[in-house]
């Protein structure tokens, strides 16, 4: 019988401090602001009825990018947003995946399940449910939701994104109220994370509407929204703000910790910060990073950073002539100089990558050595391949062909549209020709998946079975995200290899010579791991983000009096 | 006037087919089906059949005019929700944004413009004329951005964004309303001062230039006061270009708040087709095309009966 070990407390946050006692007159505000027109005397003396003011009732206020678009899990994008409200919120899973990835696979900690055990064949899963744990509406949680909720998730009308997840899974047997069996057609390394994705859902409420109408039935689930975990929905306003309340029912005594927690849709970068500042808001979740230092100087703010699964690059289109050879993609990596990109754009909030693994993460191969900035090394290489200025016009060329081609962008993002202008720059110094394009994202998926282009600036996010299979392998070219027509025999045994693999330590040095090959075959230019900076209010303590989910323990967050 | 309606509405159903067929030869598809790595080929072409994409397009048109026609405007492929649940609250939200702009546009500029007639050449009148200048000339998200740092950070007057308090369900009608103007006070009042720079020069020239003209000489013949003269007769002359702005900016001013409702989080339809048109949500973006037509044509309705009430000549034409 495994036992998952239990989650640990948070730590407590490092310091805390009194919001400072706003001595800035509003009278003086308001003899400035004449043409306020009494409209500001209509309102609240205080910042907002919002904030941190107003916390005799313990409530939390995140001033947050986007909107959750449903309750439901399986008819949402998952966005990160959506994870916290499914997974930290409003539901639970049978297990919660621990952020121990540091030095292995993350293990997994009772959630709506006490225990587990596999059979001797590895074929069975046999869960224990929790015996105190009820819906919202007191209706308790049984094996039968579990097994519902599989039906629902391997529906093909209703076609969830992470069906693929359930394939290996041949049924879900309810033994009694609170046990069940999964029943696997074969045997392989991610049948537990298989087993636990996706949170377990009310049959009893849902199970009303047929899984055919669910795509368009949006509102009909918040309409009849039961929960199981520490929060409910207790109200949405689209486009505004939604508000996650104390449920009640919650089995574990005292938790949350907080009576609310309101998410207010905030797009503006600077709007957010501006509440931050104000205090009208006690956590913006992501900072740029040239707004950091503004507010590690207030001292009644802190920053909290982790470091996200996030890889971003300067994928080489293979496809073309220009970027087959391997010599001239360890050029042009050697040419970009990554450490400027990371102090011009990031003010030093990341540092150069040579992995599509962040380097917390158990499976980063840290005895790899970065390709450094060499732009002479980087034209020495590209001589070699046969690339010279024959014509003396400054650009390389080779049979009459000059090295030009285009480097192309989603125009929404500000920080690749410089890195685009400054990699022009820098590769115009070894003698390449680049010319910058932007495209709206939407509008380039579809060059990206048909290989439609020469060179991109892009970023992924890897999830937590770090499967590169979408990534890197040949299958992935056609549909999937090897947009750079990436082909290596060897990579892709590993990846297939890797997937059969229990063994951490084995896992563990595939892993290595996987990243070893990528980093020798350059098939991208991985530019920077990023830091993820928040701003917090300093009476908001236990907030510990974490690479699974910036709200991964909101349950924990308290706030303190002022 | 029913002749000039069926002609527009005809133009808006020209409007939507083009925008139909544009939005769906546009590259890109609905964001709802690559937003996930793990969706493989075969998962997207069943997430298409979900939502009928996988069909010929004319087919997909045929099945959208015929369910417009029985009033469904389908549903939004990002949220799941019906288009009119999605579009109608933000096109009243918008509605209230535009309302409040243009009583601080037509406030600001007929006031002022109407101190700046009566002080012609003077140096009030210049500094009002550069004032309203300025403001005319800034960008409004720089505008909006001052605005917030100001009366929001600096000077805590009012909430940064969003409508309403999130205890606003919870509020007595007289604090909902409060609370709504307080919410509204300052995206009204940033882009109202920026656009009224034009209806300040509108009403001081249309003042100035009536000064000499016989109805003006008549009325203080009459023994009027100057300040009914100019408010009353004056006035009355000098806002029918203002009636024929009015109309016509209805549209713009709808469609062109996006910035205003991004940087105050207002959860308008400006921004709302804005997004819809980034994620490809083609019901959505067909629906807002739609309104913003309708809104064009009521627009100009508008100016019309506005000038029908403000110019006799007109009136008489019309009878």
């Amino acid at each position: 019988m495994h036992q998952a070990s239990r989650p640990g407390n948070p730590k407590p946050s490092r310091q805390l401090g009194q919001l400072p006692a706003d001595g800035r007159s509003a009278l003086r505000g308001l003899l400035l602001l004449l043409f306020a027109l009494g409209v500001a005397a209509c309102g609240p003396s205080e910042p907002s009825q919002e904030g941190p003011r107003a916390a005799e009732d313990s409530t939390i206020v995140v001033a947050y990018s986007i909107d959750i678009e449903g309750v439901n899990e399986l008819t949402t994008q998952p966005t990160p947003i959506h994870m916290a409200l499914q997974y930290f919120a409003l539901f639970m899973p049978l297990l919660e995946e621990q952020a121990d990835y540091q030095d292995g696979p993350p293990t997994f900690a009772p959630r709506l399940a006490e225990s587990y055990e596999f059979s001797e064949d590895h074929l069975k899963a046999t869960f224990q449910l929790r015996d105190d744990v009820v819906w919202s509406d007191g209706v308790p949680v049984t094996a039968e939701d579990v097994r519902w909720t599989w039906q629902a998730q391997t529906s093909p009308e209703l076609a969830w994104n992470y069906a693929d997840s359930k394939s290996r899974i041949r049924d879900v047997e309810v033994v009694d109220e609170h046990t069940v069996v999964f029943h696997f057609t074969e045997v392989y390394p991610s049948q537990l994370l298989d087993i636990n994705t996706g949170v377990i859902l009310p049959k009893h409420a849902w199970s009303q509407l047929p899984f055919d109408q669910w795509r368009d039935s949006s509102g009909w689930f918040r309409d009849h929204l039961v929960t199981n975990g520490p929060f409910v929905l207790e109200s949405w306003e689209p486009q505004q703000r939604f508000v996650l309340a104390r449920n009640p029912n919650y089995f574990e005594p005292g938790i949350p910790k907080v009576d609310r927690i309101v998410f207010e849709v905030t797009r503006e970068p600077q709007a957010q910060l501006a509440k931050l500042r104000s205090q009208q808001a006690h956590l913006v979740e992501f900072l740029t990073p040239a707004d950091i230092a503004s507010v590690e100087a207030e001292e009644f703010l802190r920053v909290e950073t982790y470091i996200p699964r996030f890889f971003y690059f300067v994928t080489w289109n293979i496809e073309r002539p220009f970027f087959q050879d391997t010599r001239v993609r360890q050029a042009l990596t050697m040419a970009i100089d990554r450490q400027a990109i990371i102090d011009t754009l990031y003010y030093g909030y990341a540092s150069p990558s040579h992995s599509p693994f962040a380097s917390d993460i158990w499976a980063h191969n840290k005895d790899i050595e970065p390709w450094p900035y060499d732009p002479t090394r980087a034209k020495e290489l590209l001589a070699e391949a046969g690339w010279a200025d024959s014509d003396g016009d400054g650009i390389l060329d080779k049979d009459g062909q000059p090295f030009r081609f285009e480097l192309v962008t989603n125009s929404e993002n500000q920080v690749r549209r410089d890195i685009v202008v400054m990699v022009q720059q820098m590769l115009g110094q070894v003698g390449l020709q680049v010319e910058p394009r932007l495209m709206e994202f939407n509008a380039l998926i579809g060059p990206l998946s048909t290989q439609d282009f020469d060179a991109a600036v892009a970023g992924l996010a890897i999830d937590t079975s770090l499967n590169l299979r979408f990534f890197f392998h040949t299958e992935a070219i056609a549909g999937g995200y090897n947009w750079g027509a990436f082909s290596n025999p060897r990579v892709d045994q590993l990846i297939l290899d890797l997937e059969g693999e229990s063994d951490t330590v084995v896992a563990k040095q595939m892993f290595d010579e996987l990243q070893t090959v990528l980093h020798r075959e350059q098939p991208m230019t991985f530019l920077y791991q990023g830091l993820r900076a928040g701003g917090v209010n300093r009476r908001f303590v236990d907030y510990n983000p974490n690479a699974i989910n910036s709200f991964f323990n909101m349950r924990y967050w308290r706030l303190l009096d002022e | 006037m029913l002749r000039r309606l069926a002609a527009s509405v005809l133009l808006a159903y020209l409007v939507l087919t083009l925008t139909f067929f544009f939005i769906h030869l546009a590259p890109g598809e609905p964001s709802v089906l690559f937003s996930d790595p793990r969706i493989n080929a075969e998962k997207r072409q069943e997430i298409r059949r979900a939502y009928g994409l996988d069909r010929p397009l004319p087919e997909q048109y045929w099945r959208w005019m015929t369910s417009v026609s029985r009033g469904n405007w389908g549903i939004s492929l990002q949220s799941g929700q019906p288009v009119f649940e999605v579009v109608l609250p933000r096109l009243l939200n918008t509605a209230l944004l535009v309302a409040a702009i243009s009583a601080v546009e037509y406030g600001f500029g007929i006031s002022f413009g109407v101190i700046a007639a009566a002080r012609s050449g003077t140096a009030l009148d210049r500094f009002i004329r550069a004032f309203f200048l300025v403001l005319y000339a800034v960008p409004v998200f720089w505008l909006a951005l001052v605005a917030m740092q100001l009366f929001s950070v600096r000077w805590p007057l009012f909430p940064i964004g969003q409508m309403t308090s999130h205890r606003f369900a919870t509020m007595a009608p007289w604090e909902k309303a409060l609370d709504l103007a307080h919410h509204v006070a300052l995206p009204a009042i940033t882009l109202g001062l920026a656009r009224s720079g034009a209806v300040v020069r509108y009403v001081r020239n249309g003042l100035l230039e009536v000064q000499g003209k016989d109805f003006i000489r008549t009325a203080h013949g009459k023994g009027l006061s100057t300040g009914r003269v100019l408010w009353v007769h004056a006035l009355r002359h000098a806002l029918l270009p203002l009636a024929q702005r009015l109309g016509t900016s209805l549209p713009i001013l709808l469609s062109g708040s996006l910035i205003i409702e991004a940087i105050f989080s207002w959860p308008g339809i400006g921004y709302q087709a804005y997004l819809a048109i980034l994620q490809r949500d083609y019901p959505v973006i067909l629906a807002s095309t739609a309104i913003l037509g309708l809104t064009v044509v009521l627009g100009s309705l508008l100016a019309d009966l506005l000038m029908l009430w403000l110019d006799p000549r007109v009136r008489h034409a019309a009878t």
